[in-house]
């Protein structure tokens, strides 16, 4: 199932990370892959995001001197300064083996003297008191006598004979390195597996276990059949294209856009309508408590207002009464307070009891606040998680794309070997693993384990995706909107165009080495043939047309010609995915308007 | 014993030492084994050292200075790829030092290390590195 959900932007952003992350060292590989595609030819696969052709057969190389430094880490330090030394010696020989390859980039000899040094160095390393047999002075003596039969020739000839010491010094390190190994129960194991739409199997890897190879599949690469799924795509386009040439084009937008939605951020939605229905939660628990709050806090407030007025009429009173009638002013003040402290207490009640009203009112609303709250962490959740996905879906252009490798685990099947016994190299015939689509995607790991109890763990993981590299035919269905002749019906000025649903075949070739081509930009160049109706009398017109299509055919270009009306037209298209609309479709009659 | 690819500087006349010295170490491009001090032990280094000076036309060369005091102001106005290593010659520790293309002291061999067909290979690479 593709899904569809894309913003251009984001696509950008991600082929400029994809460029960044491209620009980084690769580290020594322990794993190296070299694909053979069914037209004979050999490709390098580069470490990392690789792709491959979904039919070729991949060679895998495992290089010992890496593996030893992995092994290295995870052992006894006894095991771990035997891997160091290994490791040095592998490294001098290797840089020296180089250097002397290239003569003319080491004209002065620096590099060749610096390779060599390694060596040196190296069995020159052990301290004064070290014993004749510790690991260096046994290389020194050894490399000493190596000299000696070059002495008085060429500086060519030392030089061959330090490749010469060193690689046997190498082998003997590796005896010792299987022997230590063996003893602390290491054992190493290579598996592979198919990761696709419907699941992820182990497949055969020869020489590594024990599984059956399945039935020969090759993708075809020149097959020009349309699915079920793409039948019915091109059904819905057909009834798209009909509303659309009714005036329902916002209907099928709003349809098409809802149903991407749908597909994309299932959960989203979900976590949407959730904190909806929150909110509303809470704006009747709100409206609940509200109207008879407003109107007790309106009593209280007229209240309070009354008693300010006959509080200023009482003082103006008593100014008065101290002006005109001093003597009766005691009394009129006691009468005053008295009247005033019952107000008061009254005032005092009634703004109590609004205080506890609003306290209750709050606590009712604080349950469902919490549920809103709840609800908008869930969808922040829901649409972090779900946007992740379509980034991942969007840059690896597969939905397989996280496949997590690490929770591979390495089946009976599976054969566990000792280092001096594990197979250099084996073969993955993509044909022999069983059907496979486009995006799929296989991942191979080199596991160790150490005792019979311990856990397995991954020394390395390389997953591969699967495309279809070589030149092959696609074929999709979809819209195009074909600009026709104006015919009488039509009114206004504009340049009428018309809804069409159409099949496509393009021819299409991988990029290796680009993951925007092959994820992303997927361009390719074809045919399409529409059901027009350019006069409008509901009898399909058979439409012809030369088409260029990017993005993996969600959109789409070209010039065709109306067979029927023998008229050239222009188009665009789009292959997104349409959903199966459930109106009822009416008729051709007013299309372009 | 065989001396290939050697010059050996006079013990009579320290000048011509020096300026056999000066003139090997910044007059030619060459990689030096510089044995100082006489003696068996030297002459028999000095021998293993041409041995490992590869075909005429390479840029290996070996010199024996029996008097290290007769070139003590050249080897002072040498450079050092390591602090020390000048007072090690000139201080009698040295069994002998090799010199880079570039004129620079780039290893020494000490009269207490074990000076084999490694070691002596070994100081000629650092020279070369």
């Amino acid at each position: 199932m593709k899904r569809a959900s894309l913003l251009v932007s984001l696509l950008l952003v991600a082929s400029a990370q994809a460029a960044l992350a491209a620009s980084a060292p690769p580290p020594a590989p322990l794993l190296t892959f070299v694909e053979r595609d069914i037209d004979g030819d050999s490709h390098d696969v580069t470490p990392g995001a690789a792709t491959v052709d979904i039919n070729s057969t991949i060679g895998i190389t495992i290089d010992r001197a890496v593996l030893a430094a992995r092994l290295g880490g995870a052992s006894g330090s006894e095991t771990a300064a035997l891997v160091a030394d290994y490791v040095t010696l592998q490294n001098g020989i290797t840089e020296l083996t180089r250097a002397l390859s290239q003569p003319a980039a080491d004209k002065t000899g620096s590099l060749r003297a610096r390779a060599g040094l390694i060596l040196l160095n190296y069995a020159t390393s052990a301290p004064k008191d070290a014993a004749p047999t510790a690991r260096p002075n046994r290389f020194r003596a050894a490399l000493d006598r190596a000299l000696d039969s070059a002495a008085g020739q060429s500086t060519a000839a030392q030089f061959s004979a330090l490749q010469q010491a060193g690689h046997e010094e190498i082998d003997r390190l590796q005896q010792e390195l299987n022997a230590a190994l063996a003893k602390e129960g290491v054992r190493l194991m290579l598996g592979a597996w198919l990761g696709a739409s419907a699941g992820t199997q182990p497949v055969h890897l020869p020489g590594f276990d024990s599984y059956a190879d399945q039935t020969r599949y090759e993708v075809e690469r020149f097959r020009l059949v349309f699915t079920d799924e793409q039948r019915q795509q091109y059904q819905n386009a057909a009834t798209a294209a009909k509303m659309i040439n009714a005036g329902g084009g916002a209907a099928v937008a709003q349809a098409v856009v809802l149903d991407l939605a749908a597909r994309s951020f299932p959960e989203t939605l979900k976590a949407l309508q959730a904190l909806r229905q929150d909110c509303d939660n809470l704006v009747a628990a709100a409206e609940k408590a509200a109207p008879p709050l407003a109107a007790e806090v309106k009593v209280v407030a007229v209240d309070l207002g009354q008693q300010a007025k006959w509080l200023e009429a009482t003082i103006t009173s008593l100014a008065d009464t101290a002006k005109t009638n001093p003597a009766g002013l005691p009394a009129a003040a006691t009468a005053a307070v008295r009247e005033a402290t019952t107000r008061l207490a009254a005032v005092e009640k009634e703004v109590d009891g609004l205080r506890k009203d609003l306290t209750s009112a709050v606590a009712a609303l604080q349950t469902p606040a919490r549920e809103v709250l709840d609800a908008a962490a869930a969808l922040k959740r829901a649409v972090d998680a779900e946007a992740s996905t379509v980034w991942g879906e969007i840059t690896a252009g597969s939905v397989v794309a996280n496949l997590n490798a690490a929770t591979l685990e390495f089946g009976d099947k599976v054969k566990r070997f000792e280092l001096a016994d594990l197979p250099a190299t084996s073969q993955l015939d993509l044909e022999l693993t069983g059907p496979r689509a486009d995006g799929d995607e296989v991942v191979i790991k080199l596991g160790v384990q150490k005792g019979t109890a311990s856990p397995n763990q991954d020394v390395e993981i390389e997953q591969l995706r699967l495309r279809r590299m070589l030149v092959h035919v696609e074929t999709s269905a979809g819209l195009v909107f074909a600009n026709r002749p104006r015919q009488p019906s039509d009114t206004g000025g504009k340049t009428p165009f018309q809804a069409a649903p159409a099949y496509s075949a393009f021819l299409k070739k991988g990029w290796r080495g680009c993951a925007f081509w092959n994820n992303v930009l997927n361009p390719g160049l074809g045919i399409s043939v529409a059901a027009l109706d350019f006069n409008l009398d509901g009898v399909p017109e058979v439409g012809i047309g030369a088409a260029l299509s990017i993005v993996r055919d969600w959109l789409q270009g070209g010039i065709g010609y109306n067979v029927a009306a023998r008229r050239w037209y222009g188009f665009v298209g789009v292959g997104l995915p349409l959903p199966t609309f459930g109106m009822t479709t009416t008729s051709n009659t007013s299309a372009g308007k | 014993m065989e001396f290939r690819k050697t010059k050996v500087l006079p013990l009579d006349t320290p000048a011509d030492a020096r300026r056999i010295f000066h003139e090997m170490v910044n007059d030619e491009p060459f990689v030096l084994f510089v044995v100082v001090g006489a003696g068996s032990a030297a002459e028999a280094l000095v021998s293993k050292a041409g041995k490992f000076a590869g075909q005429d036309t390479e840029p290996r060369w070996v010199i024996w200075a029996r008097s290290v005091e007769d070139i003590a102001s050249e080897i002072r106005g040498l450079a050092e790829a390591s602090p020390g290593f000048i007072d090690q010659i000139l201080g009698g520790k040295a069994a002998a030092f090799t010199t880079s293309i570039g004129d620079d002291i780039r290893d020494v061999i000490l009269t207490t290390e074990d000076a084999d067909n490694v070691r002596v290979v070994q100081a000629f690479l650092r020279a070369e590195a």
